[in-house]
């Protein structure tokens, strides 16, 4: 894949607008000014950079370069325009160039994983995508964001160190991985001859399990990612690519191995030498025992043998046999509770058991099925039959090792990863300073109460807005200390007195957020009161005796004229506005705002 | 086992001769001298489980005498003794319903064929 991979020395050849902006210092004053002064010197670029940066039809997302700069900061808005820059002017160069099919199929791919998880900047994530293949020490060079550069240095994603400071650079380095798995399978059409079909199924499975998506959810998921990339392909006039859909990659793959698959690998087995197998062969008569024996090393296995099924069950648990050879008849332990005993055994669930039975005992073999055994030969054995069973059980042996290291990889991921994001994920929900939920968390909530509310008339959502009355006098007043034991003591009794269905979040300042999810406005006004005069009686002694504060709550309903969730925050604002303008520590409702303005 | 190899005297009377080309085959040339290990086992085996087939049927320890008698079958096929594991296996069968009735007039049978079948495989252990 060398020769599809973005080249480094590119940067020393690029054209005029690349280095221009290697050349800017993301941390100097103007940086912002400079990047997008260069920045508009090519024509497409800064739609490029929005679109990027942004979702597709997401309203919140910047409309211009100015606002891009001012919510995401110099350095990776820097990051991702040299990105862009060397991939466009490449494509510009050549319009079939294949090197930036997989670095785009990586950043979208990131940036979508990104959003899924609720965690990390999807437009840091993109520029990761499009940049990393660059390595680690050509991207600080070209002083890319720390996080970018720690990403992909070795070790970062190696060990499992959760110290603050790495945590960015970890989930972007864990991200980045997801998204390589992705861009694998989204350009299977291109590099179809080399690829491991059971590897790309464990990856895949792999990042579902990490995405918490069940199987449908994650065709559509990687459904929109393929768009997305092919939408891009069009968009810097290269050839547009085939986006393989999930499904169809799964029968390949076979998931984790569907029938279809267990046929084809079966068949893959068959044509294949055989290898040599660790068996225990057990018999209680020595002649049948040595034949055993010497049939089973003839054919190339490893053999081990015992002389009765004590034995065996001891030898077994010891050697890990991958198969059991044992008579029926034997004393004391028979084959039958021999197989019993090891299928009871984590280790015996998986070994292959092929049960020798006598003539005669064939109408008890239901039985001998029944207590977990693979396959039976009929003794006196033929040699070459006994070898052809083994070899059908060799596939199932092999299969289930598959299956099982498969697994293995998957839960180790999934475990890792799962660790990882609830983490972020609970440090990217949570307000640092009064341990609430923030604001993003509050807009997730709302995203989903709103979808919830808009598709059934019967569920209506309301939301409170809280702002502390006269908090600049108490900051300026005691200062920030006590300031801040203020918004931890409200944070506290607003948590104490939300009931269920309404969570309150910290948006930012002295500034509250409660969801009220299935009420109309007079049941959030009474939540609104609820809390309202539970702060009111609260007493914060750091304010002196008797001190405390007290607030001001608008409440607003979900109606059908607004157009999305900002329009909800924005009505409840207005009624926050209206109690204040009425005298402060209040609660005013949007359908009260008219009186209550005409009241004050 | 194929009647068709029965012909003959000495060994290939009594002995499935394809079984013991198949044991002559199965050393190889790597271990030639498994059939004769084979043999010296069911020679140094076999009269001991004829002693536990009588010692059962005496004692009426049927268990025992099922048991003897599916060892000697599998180990009297191994060596191509057909006639004796054909006797085992009835014997087997009758103890597998938990009687005895009739094995005593399968015993000298089994004694005769042993015999037989011993003296045949010494001779080709040479």
């Amino acid at each position: 894949m060398s020769n599809t991979k973005p080249n480094p020395e590119i940067a020393s050849r690029a054209p005029s607008t690349a280095s221009r902006l290697v050349g800017i210092d993301p941390h100097a004053i103007g940086a912002a000014e400079e990047l997008a002064v260069a920045i508009r010197t090519q024509p497409a670029a800064e739609s490029l950079l929005l679109r990027a940066a942004g979702a597709a039809g997401d309203p919140a997302a910047p409309g211009t370069l100015e606002s891009l700069l001012a919510q995401h900061g110099a350095p990776t808005v820097r990051a991702l325009a040299i990105g862009l820059e060397l991939c466009v002017s490449e494509c510009r160069a050549n319009a079939h160039t294949t090197r930036w099919t997989r670095p785009l199929a990586q950043a979208l791919a990131a940036r979508a994983i990104c959003r899924q998880l609720g965690f990390g900047e999807p437009a840091e994530a993109f520029a990761l995508g499009l940049v990393h293949e660059f390595g680690s020490r050509v991207l600080a060079d070209w002083k890319m964001p720390a996080q970018l550069v720690q990403a992909i240095t070795p070790n970062a994603a190696g060990e499992s160190r959760f110290d603050a400071s790495e945590d960015d650079a970890l989930g972007l380095s864990r991200i980045l991985s997801q998204a390589i798995f992705l861009a694998e399978a989204l350009e299977v059409d291109a590099v179809r001859a080399s690829i491991d079909w059971a590897r790309m199924s464990t990856r895949l499975e792999a990042v579902r399990e990490i995405l918490e998506l069940d199987a449908r959810r994650f065709s559509t998921f990687f459904g929109g990612v393929g768009r997305d990339w092919a939408e891009w392909h069009a968009l810097l006039g290269l050839p547009v690519p085939r986006v393989p859909e999930l499904e169809q990659l799964q029968r390949r793959t076979g998931g984790i191995l569907p029938d279809e698959d267990v046929v084809r690998a079966l068949e893959s087995v068959s044509t294949s030498p055989l290898k040599g197998l660790r068996i225990l062969a057990v018999d209680d008569d020595p002649t049948s025992l040595k034949v055993l024996e010497r049939s089973l090393r003839k054919s190339g296995h490893e053999v081990v043998t015992a002389v009765n099924g004590n034995d065996a069950l001891r030898i077994a648990l010891e050697m890990h046999p991958q198969a059991v050879i044992a008579d029926w008849m034997m004393p004391e332990m028979d084959g039958l509770d021999l197989c019993k005993a090891l299928r009871r055994s984590e280790l015996g669930r998986s070994v292959f058991f092929l049960l020798l039975t006598g003539r005669g005992e064939e109408d008890r073999i239901v039985e001998a099925f029944d207590a977990g055994v693979d396959d039976y030969v009929t003794k006196p054995f033929n040699s070459k039959i006994l070898m052809a069973r083994l070899k059908g059980g060799q596939r199932v042996i092999e299969l289930q090792e598959r299956v099982e290291a498969n697994r293995r990889v998957v839960m180790k991921q999934v475990a890792e990863m799962g660790l990882l994001t609830r983490k972020l994920r609970n440090a990217a929900h949570t307000d640092a300073l009064t341990e609430l939920p923030n604001r993003r968390y509050a807009m997730v909530r709302l995203d989903a109460e709103w979808a919830a509310s808009r598709s059934s008339t019967e569920r209506p959502l309301s939301v409170i807005l809280i702002d502390i009355d006269n908090f600049k006098r108490v900051n300026d007043t005691y200062g920030h200390d006590v300031g801040d034991a203020v918004l931890k003591e409200v944070a506290m009794v607003l948590r104490a007195n939300a009931r269920h269905g309404e969570e309150a979040a910290r948006m930012g300042g002295e500034e509250f957020f409660v969801v009220c999810a299935n009420a109309n406005e007079s049941q959030a006004r009474i939540a609104g009161e609820r809390l309202r005069s539970a702060i009111e009686r609260h007493v914060i002694t750091s304010l002196g005796q008797g001190g405390g504060v007290t607030i001001s709550v608008g409440v607003a309903e979900r109606t059908p004229e607004m157009p999305n969730q900002d329009a909800l925050i924005k009505a409840s604002d207005q009624a926050v506005y209206a109690a204040k303008a009425a005298g402060r520590n209040r609660v005013v409702a949007l359908s009260e705002v008219g009186n209550v303005a005409q009241s004050a | 086992m194929n009647g068709s190899n029965h012909e003959g005297a000495g060994a290939e009377g009594v002995l499935d001769m394809q079984v013991i080309e198949g044991l002559r085959e199965l050393g190889g040339d790597d271990d030639p001298g498994l059939l004769v290990e084979v043999i010296g086992m069911f020679l140094e085996d076999a009269p001991t489980r004829i002693e536990e087939i009588q010692q059962g049927l005496a004692t009426g320890d049927i268990k025992l005498l099922e048991r003897a008698a599916h060892s000697l079958k599998s180990a009297s096929a191994n060596v191509g003794a057909v006639q004796l594991s054909l006797v085992c296996k009835r014997i087997e069968e009758i103890a597998r319903r938990s009687t005895s009735e009739g094995i005593a007039d399968l015993i000298p049978e089994s004694n005769r064929a042993l015999t037989e079948v011993s003296n045949a495989l010494r001779s080709i252990q040479g």
